[in-house]
């Protein structure tokens, strides 16, 4: 076995290692070699430097940002529509009041009881609400 | 003999009084219960999930018809996996907090893995689980591996 | 087999989008925010910048949703435009006059906010020195090396996803991920 930089498949046998797709007999291979030789260990290696760099959690409002920017880009192709073409006017201004009505989410949710009984949002409810449940700590009885 | 006399005089005319008390204020008792169960609420710490705090605050016309659109098993078991939500003691319910917002990072593939992991888990005594996790450590990422550590209760 | 689910639900789920369901691109944006705003994180190390990038994101996702056709995985298509918004920003950000690539002030209270409350003082000054140079050896990758090396390593793409979000062969793309791995092992060698 010759060093990933000096050999010509290099790149597919790092990629393979990385990707767990070698059989075991080249793998085993690979792991005898990085064992004696630091500058391909030191390519692995770098796979497991990679996990400091983590990133912040997605802020609150995310959403709501982003629904409202929906809401307005409706509203401003509506107006847009409703200049340039009057005949269709009424049937523009009711999308953009559905858009906006289906959008917009204030960030104080207690005075919104707007989640319509529609069978995908409550699927999502429903599949926080078992995430939620899975990620309670185990105690130390078995499964619930 | 006088003195005896007036101390059943007194006690019976207290203890009508404090009866009266509970009586005529079993309303503003129950509305001091239920406003420190609502305090008490107020103080919990939320759900990390919005979709499910957002829920819980409809209103129960709202919440039933949501509830409808579900299967009749598939209901009663997130009504009673809700019901266990917010029964949960303030410091899972900060475990939570620290726990469901690093699974929701992880891509749909990884988040499926570490729910078939957890599963697995909750089948184990602790002592296998700390085994089962050490031999798959090299299955999950850091980040996977310190949610299952913290799900398990085990230290890194 | 539930990968394989998952991914065609996804598409699934942006053909509903397109067929007027606004409440599946709820459930998009529900599996998807946190990968993509980390891509973009990694990418442009400023947390509201990721933020602003990701929302632009998925306002493309979105506004496209009456042409969308699952002609590529859901996640490869969702990250091409991830990275072109991402090349984008990173390319009008080189021109702008005295651009500093990193706020490090800011980076310095982003980093803590990834912080474990369970770790101790030094053990935390440990993991922020760290993160910090590696955060820097990757920013001073190419932009698509970089991007290469991200979808690689913390999204789990698989080298033919790459090549399509980067429109190139998968062996180019394994080659650049070599090259990037190289220059990263040189950048972090001192690190124990």
């Amino acid at each position: 076995m010759i060093c990933l930089s000096r050999n010509e498949q290099g790149a597919e046998l790092l990629a393979s290692y990385l990707a767990r797709t070698l059989d075991t007999a080249a793998r085993a291979e690979l792991d005898g070699h990085f064992e004696t030789c630091t500058d391909c260990r030191g390519l692995v290696s770098v796979w497991e430097r990679l996990d400091e760099f983590k990133a912040p959690e997605v802020t609150p409002g995310f959403d709501a940002r982003l629904y409202a920017r929906i809401a307005a880009g409706e509203a401003r192709v509506s107006a847009w529509r409703r200049w340039l073409w009057p005949p269709v006017a009424p049937v523009a201004a009711a999308v953009a009041l559905a858009a906006l009505v289906l959008f917009i989410r204030p960030p104080d949710a207690a005075k919104q009881s707007s989640l319509t009984s529609n069978n995908a949002e409550i699927e999502l409810v429903a599949q926080a609400v078992d995430d939620l449940d899975l990620l309670i700590p185990l105690a130390d009885t078995r499964d619930r | 003999m006088r003195f005896l006399f007036t101390i059943a005089v007194v006690v019976a005319l207290a203890v009508p009084s404090v009866a009266q008390d509970n009586i005529l204020r079993p309303k503003a008792l129950r509305q001091q219960r239920l406003k420190q169960q609502k305090a008490q609420k107020q103080k919990m710490l939320p759900l990390p999930a919005p979709a499910v705090e957002r829920f819980l605050q409809m209103s129960p016309e709202d919440r039933e018809r949501a509830l409808a659109r579900l299967t009749p098993e598939r209901r009663q078991q997130v009504e009673e996996r809700l019901s266990r939500l917010e029964q949960l003691p303030a410091d899972q319910r900060q475990g939570l907090q620290d726990v469901y917002p690093a699974f929701m990072n992880l891509r749909p593939v990884r988040r499926q893995a570490v729910r078939q992991e957890i599963q697995l888990l909750r089948q184990l005594r602790p002592g296998e689980r700390r085994e089962r996790l050490n031999n798959n450590a090299a299955d999950f990422s850091p980040e996977e591996m310190e949610i299952l550590r913290k799900v398990a209760g085990l230290p890194e | 087999m539930e990968a394989a689910v998952a991914l065609e639900r996804d598409a699934q789920l942006m053909l509903r989008v397109r067929a007027g369901d606004d409440t599946s691109f709820a459930m998009l944006l529900e599996r998807h925010r946190g990968p993509v705003v980390h891509f973009l994180y990694r990418m442009v190390p400023n947390q509201a910048v990721s933020e602003e990038l990701a929302q632009e994101v998925f306002l493309r996702v979105y506004r496209s949703r009456a042409t969308y056709e699952p002609t590529a995985k859901f996640t490869t298509w969702l990250f091409r435009i991830a990275t072109h918004v991402a090349l984008n920003s990173i390319r009008d950000r080189k021109k702008e006059k005295g651009h500093e690539s990193l706020d490090e002030e800011l980076l310095d209270g982003m980093e803590r906010q990834v912080a474990d409350r369970q770790q101790t003082v030094e053990q935390e000054m440990v993991h922020e020195v760290k993160r910090r140079e590696v955060r820097q050896a990757i920013e001073a990758l190419p932009a698509k090396q970089r991007a290469a090396v991200l979808m690689h390593k913390y999204e789990g793409l698989d080298y033919s996803q790459i090549a399509a979000v980067l429109r190139c062969s998968e062996s180019a793309i394994k080659s650049l991920l070599f090259r990037a791995y190289e220059s990263l092992r040189g950048r972090l060698a001192h690190m124990a």
